[in-house]
């Protein structure tokens, strides 16, 4: 299922769809919007964003979770299950 | 040409693309950019530099995706470069926070203010290398490898020489302000940066097996280098 996600920053408020499968940071690559990210596989956390709303799904079963807060996201290996807000720090 | 020579040569290519008026610069005299050109050249370097373990991600995905285990030694040579990349699992040691960390403690001894990163300053070549570098990891397996390799080949001398422009100087970091500058660099030159592209040169020649895997390959690495090519001769234009 394709997927809407409001990416909020400190001064902008953009929409942005993902496509069922990719991840939320291929879909931010695609739209162009900039945000910082690293391995790309779940391990150095650098991508982590605040999830506003939404349900997310993880698409590598060894993320390093224990590093984020429960409010949390690593946009690299996470996909979408439902429309989100995320907020870039 | 045998394999290793196909190695040898990217690696030439890319000694040669590192080996531009940029960086040589830099090497030469840090002191010729002002805070405003440091800052600019720091920020099209981090749109370079931050996604190389998200590169290498793509890469796996492609490999794991292969139902062969003649792929497994090039999945051990991705995965244990990413690890490096991800600085292991700390986010505070992962490369490109530590090349953050490292760029701002030179901005701030070299010129006396803190870096700031601004998105106007990163030009069209630089966010074009950026797109396209990650679509030809995403592409096939073989023009992925070559891109690797050049990727990985241009490391090196491109890191060698930007340290050499801070070593220089090495006596105006006070305390432990050397030691964080230079931890980018130290992680890199101590030979983990050769061993990726070397891992490369050992993993990957088996799978190349026919002429058209070769072309793709050699199509891989002469797209990346044309791309990084360009984004040193965009760099140039704007810093000069
Ligand atoms: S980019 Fe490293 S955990 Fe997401």
């Amino acid at each position: 299922m394709d997927c809407v996600c409001v990416v909020r920053s400190e001064n902008r408020t953009r929409k942005i769809g993902v496509v069922s499968g990719e991840t939320i940071l291929d879909a931010l690559i695609k739209n162009n919007v900039r945000t910082k990210y690293s391995c790309g596989s779940g391990i150095c956390t650098l991508c982590k964003v605040e999830l506003i709303s939404g349900e997310v799904e993880y698409t590598r079963k060894k993320v390093n979770l224990e590093k984020i807060k429960e409010n949390e996201v690593l946009i690299c290996c996470a996909k979408v299950s439902s429309d989100i807000t995320i907020h870039l720090g | 040409m045998i394999n290793k020579d196909v190695f040898e040569e990217i690696k030439l290519r890319a000694g040669v693309i590192a080996n531009n008026d940029v960086l040589n610069k830099w090497e030469n005299n840090p002191f010729s950019f002002d805070h405003e050109s440091y800052c600019c050249f720091i920020a099209n370097m981090n749109q370079w530099l931050a996604p190389t373990a998200y590169r290498l991600t793509q890469g796996l995905k492609l490999l794991e995706n292969q139902q062969s285990d003649r792929f497994n030694p090039i999945v051990e040579a991705f995965e244990h470069n990413i690890l490096d990349e991800a600085g292991d699992g700390d986010a505070d040691k992962a490369h490109a926070q530590l090349f953050i960390d490292s760029s701002d403690i030179i901005s701030r001894v070299f010129y006396d203010d803190k870096l700031t990163l601004n998105e106007d300053k990163v030009t069209e070549e630089t966010y074009h290398l950026h797109n396209e570098s990650i679509a030809l990891f995403s592409r096939d397996i073989y023009t992925m490898l070559g891109a690797a390799v050049a990727q990985e080949t241009h490391a090196l001398p491109q890191l060698e020489k930007m340290y050499a422009g801070i070593y220089k100087y090495k006596e105006r970091f006070s305390g432990d302000l050397w030691k964080n500058a230079a931890e980018f660099y130290d992680v890199h030159l101590d030979g983990t940066e050769a061993r990726h592209a070397e891992d490369l040169n050992n993993t990957i020649w088996e799978i190349l097996d026919t002429e058209d895997k070769m072309n793709r390959f050699s199509q891989g690495s002469d797209d990346f280098l044309q791309l990084l090519s360009l984004y040193w001769k965009g760099l140039s234009k704007v810093l000069n």
